[in-house]
């Protein structure tokens, strides 16, 4: 099943006084499965973070439509988009997005929270999450004692935790140092083998190897997709040239 | 590298920084302004002649020690932002192989130059504020002969000392700052959340414990003599009790409403509790501070214009009549100098001044005189008498007046039916008189007998500070019988009241007024006359001033409280953008965010409020006692003052919030 359906998205910016105009997005057209794991990799000015954003709902598009669940994003009215992005989407930034006025806890809790659900609901859901995540001793932590990993942690936590139909990611792994990128690139995989859709952006191509599917942009196009039967063929190829 | 090339360092920075630097900068002037305006004041001489007393000098010269304290406390408290702020930057300087001593140097020009500019910009500005404000205040108030500017090189020495102080105190402060941190930590300084502050709750003990009994002392106050000296230190403790309450009873309740769960998991109070807690520790003395200066606009503002609009009353308390003659002859004559006056001097001058009225056709609405022996004495419950030497008055002193029935029926028009050893007492409408008996020394006890009428149906007595008591006897002999008992000695000679209203128009009474002291002194009378119509003006003139100076000083706290109040928002707005901007990822609305802020700026903004307020009511009982002594009994109209102030303030502080609030909501969408 279809979830989620980009098509001629287009995306232009205009700087302030109307000179300048930057198609970020050019024609974008791709389509993700229920339970699919996609990566969007590109070089830096590629698109890739107006893509992102755009499915977040974070900005409008100039052209083109994105539908998620067969809903139209673009007709959204603006009071729906925040009670939209809360039930729908779950985000994992690259600078983590954590606030340091919340613990640990209060930061995964935040989405529940905002749904005015009740304290014991939010703690039983939190509860197996954390514990799937590895992060239960770290709860009653505040965002500034913890690793750059353990953040991450939470903020998956903080993604999972209102059972989002798309989880996407921004440059998941990229504050991360190697050992902690790759254990985090394993979580997401596991989350996605229990069938959780995942949507993420970098330009990491190790942690594109997580992913079941990458499509590849560049000046504002989709240019090239893999699947993971190929790449995972390329990386045997290039494994063994290291050897 | 010579200290040149530091002070040149120092200087660019300053410039880069402008951002960071410029509302730092801009507080510092704010607060040299206000103390330098706030010590020359307590240095004007036009003060001193003005009031004469040294009550103004005691109020002004502890206002200046509040606009002191305030600017410590407060300079501190935005240069720990500033700090902050700048952690990064100092990182950094480090990491391109500045060394920590020469950072030292760098940062002593900074301060050096901020000093300079500060106090200089500060003192000049002062000046013109000083008049400026002084020119819009006499345009509006239109009060004549108010306190001129005068420029005082004390005020300016103190402004430069204490300003010094401060810089000094924040400079070495930095230092530890750069010398206790690692270049990376200072460089991450800014990310880095300031921990969530510790329950102190000694301090919250300590603040309660000042602020009861601060309360108490406030509360229990009955005289105006005991309302003076316990004012201050009421006052004080107060102060004590609010900052220390601010700055641990809040986080205490914070931490309170946060363990309870079902009340801290609601969207509304999730993130203002959090956000609130987070930041208490520099918060609290903040809001301490703008609720104390609020509450010196409270009580300056309402006691001064009180006493303005309560003018009528005072004049009417301070000179019921026209043309009053006193002459309280035994006081003076106490040992043994001054002549003693006998009856029949005093009723020659009553001929006298009736003559002359006579003459110049001048007829009277209204006129009473009593004759009487005085004498000061302690009382206690149904006894007077003296147990030592005479030093002026104390607590459970009165002035008490001997007079005799004939007397007291000439006067009143009443027969008193008196037997021998009964006597009426008169005291005070509020304070009737209990007793049956009344103990004179040890000696002589005699029998009262209770009438309907009071002390304000004979000759007004004009002294509202000072108990007074008339006692009626039944003849000469029974009257110096009990003098001599409860003074030890004998009556030198009587004292005499004299009250008249004319006919006429105030002209009549400034000259008859005239004539009549000359009479007075002619006949060699130890005494003064009052004439209402030339105490009317130097009264409204005095009190015109005080309310002047109420309303500068008042404005000079406002301006204060505004400050805070700014800095607070814009610098916290800045801190607060990018949780808004997470949380609005996350998945919260541009309503709910507006909501959210919403409650968590009013929490903060009307606690302030709500605490001065319960403050200012609070000393109502001790601000009243005051005004009794500055001959103003009645408390409903300083009652009016009071909530009329209130409300008026509350306006003026949600104008200011609704300003404020605006530039936060900017900055953090």
């Amino acid at each position: 099943m279809v979830i989620l359906e980009v098509e001629h998205l287009k995306k232009t910016y205009t700087t302030r006084l109307g000179s300048n105009r930057v198609e970020a997005l050019r024609d974008v057209n791709f389509n993700v499965e229920q339970g699919e794991f996609v990566a969007i990799m590109g070089e830096s000015g590629s698109g890739k973070t107006t893509l992102l954003n755009l499915l977040a709902t974070l900005d409008k598009p100039t052209g083109g439509q994105i539908r998620l669940n067969g809903k139209n994003l673009g007709d959204l009215k603006e009071k729906e988009i925040a009670a939209f992005r809360r039930e729908n989407l779950g985000f994992v930034f690259q600078d983590f997005n954590l606030l340091d006025t919340f613990s640990l806890k209060d930061n995964i809790f935040l989405p529940l929270v905002l749904e005015r659900k009740h304290y014991r609901e939010m703690k039983q859901k939190a509860d197996s999450i954390v514990k799937k995540l590895g992060i239960s001793n770290l709860l009653e932590k505040y965002p500034y004692e913890v690793s750059g990993g353990q953040k991450q942690r939470a903020a998956v936590a903080r993604a999972l935790i209102t059972d989002p139909r798309l989880v996407l990611a921004d440059e998941p792994s990229g504050a991360l140092d190697s050992h902690a990128a790759d254990a985090l690139m394993q979580l997401f995989e596991e989350i996605n083998q229990e069938g959780q859709t995942i949507a993420m952006v970098t330009h990491s191509v190790k942690a594109a190897c997580a992913a079941k599917r990458v499509l590849f942009i560049k000046d504002g196009e989709v240019f090239h997709q893999l699947y993971r039967e190929i790449w995972d063929g390329m990386r045997c190829i290039r494994r063994s040239r290291i050897r | 590298m010579n200290s040149l090339l530091y002070a040149k360092l120092a200087k660019t920075n300053l410039s880069k920084n402008r951002q960071n630097i410029l509302p730092y900068w801009l507080s510092c002037i704010g607060t040299v302004i206000m103390f330098y305006i706030m010590s020359t004041l307590s240095l004007s001489e036009g003060l001193k002649k003005m009031m004469g007393e040294a009550t103004i000098q005691i109020v002004m010269q502890f206002g200046v020690y509040i606009i002191g304290l305030f600017a410590v406390i407060f300079l501190i408290y935005s240069n720990s932002f500033l700090a902050k702020r700048r952690k990064k930057e100092f990182g950094l300087f480090q990491i391109l192989g500045m060394e920590k001593k020469h950072l030292a140097k760098i940062l002593f020009f900074e301060s050096l130059y901020l000093w300079i500019l500060s106090v200089g910009g500060g003192i000049l500005l002062g000046i013109l504020c000083y008049k400026l404000l002084f020119l819009v205040l006499l345009k509006l108030t239109r009060f004549q002969g108010t306190i001129h500017f005068t420029f005082h090189w004390k005020a300016a020495g103190n402004t430069v000392v204490l300003f010094a102080v401060i810089f000094l105190i924040n400079y070495l402060k930095s230092l530890h700052q750069i010398h206790a941190a690692q270049p990376i930590e200072l460089l991450h300084g800014e990310q880095e959340g300031e921990r969530e502050p510790k329950t102190k709750l000694l301090t919250a003990w300590i603040g309660l414990i000042c602020l009861g009994l601060g309360y108490y002392m406030a509360l229990t106050c009955q005289k105006p003599m005991e309302a003076l000296g316990k004012f201050f230190g009421a006052v004080l403790l107060v102060m004590a009790g609010t900052y220390c309450l601010f700055s641990a009873g809040s986080i205490a309740l914070l931490k309170l409403l946060k363990s309870n769960k079902r009340y801290y998991y609601q969207t509304r109070h999730f993130t203002s509790i959090s956000g609130m807690l987070y930041r208490m520790k520099q918060n609290a003395m903040g809001l301490a501070n703008i609720c104390i200066l609020s509450n010196g606009v409270l009580l300056v503002i309402s006691t001064t214009s009180c006493l303005w609009f309560g003018m009528q009353e005072i004049i009417q308390t301070r000179f019921p009549h026209q043309i009053a003659v006193e002459v309280n002859d035994t006081l003076m004559s106490a040992n043994g100098d001054g002549t003693a006056l006998t009856k029949e001097e005093i009723s020659s001058v009553r001929e006298q001044i009736n003559n002359y009225l006579e003459e110049q056709q001048v007829s009277k609405r209204f006129e009473r005189d009593a004759t009487y022996w005085l004498a000061v004495a302690e009382n206690k419950e149904n006894w007077v008498g003296l147990t030592q030497e005479l030093k002026g008055f104390e607590d459970g002193r009165s002035m008490i007046e001997f007079m005799e029935a004939s007397e007291y029926e000439r006067m009143t028009g009443k027969s008193t039916d008196l037997k021998p050893g009964q006597v009426l007492v008169f005291t005070r409408k509020e304070e009737p008189y209990k007793y049956d008996t009344i103990q004179f020394g040890d000696t002589i006890s005699c029998e009262v007998k209770h009438t309907e009428n009071t002390q304000e149906d004979m000759v007004e007595t004009t002294n509202v500070m000072y108990d007074t008591r008339i006692i009626v006897f039944a003849d000469e002999e029974e009257a110096q019988a009990a003098y001599v008992a409860m003074t030890g000695r004998t009556p030198a000679g009587y004292s005499w009241k004299y009250q008249i209203d004319l006919i006429g128009d105030t002209k009549l009474e400034t000259r008859i007024g005239q004539e009549i002291e000359k009479l007075v002194n002619q006949a060699q009378c130890d005494g003064y006359v009052e004439v209402r119509e030339n105490n009317k003006a130097s009264l409204y003139q005095m009190y015109g001033s005080i309310m002047f100076l109420g309303i500068f000083v008042g404005t000079l706290f406002l301006m204060g409280a505004v400050m805070i109040i700014y800095y607070k928002q814009i610098s916290e707005g800045f801190d607060d953008r990018k949780r808004f901007q997470i949380m609005q990822k996350v998945g919260m609305s541009r309503q709910e965010v507006r909501q959210t802020i919403r409650s968590q700026v009013v929490t903060v903004f009307f606690l302030p409020l709500v605490v001065a307020i319960l403050h200012t009511v609070v000393a109502f009982p001790v601000t009243r006692q005051l005004m009794t002594m500055m001959n103003f009994p009645d408390s409903g109209i300083f009652l009016v003052a009071t909530a009329v102030t209130i409300v008026a303030f509350a306006i003026v502080y949600l104008i200011v919030y609704t300003i404020t609030a605006k530039a936060y909501y900017k900055i953090v969408e």
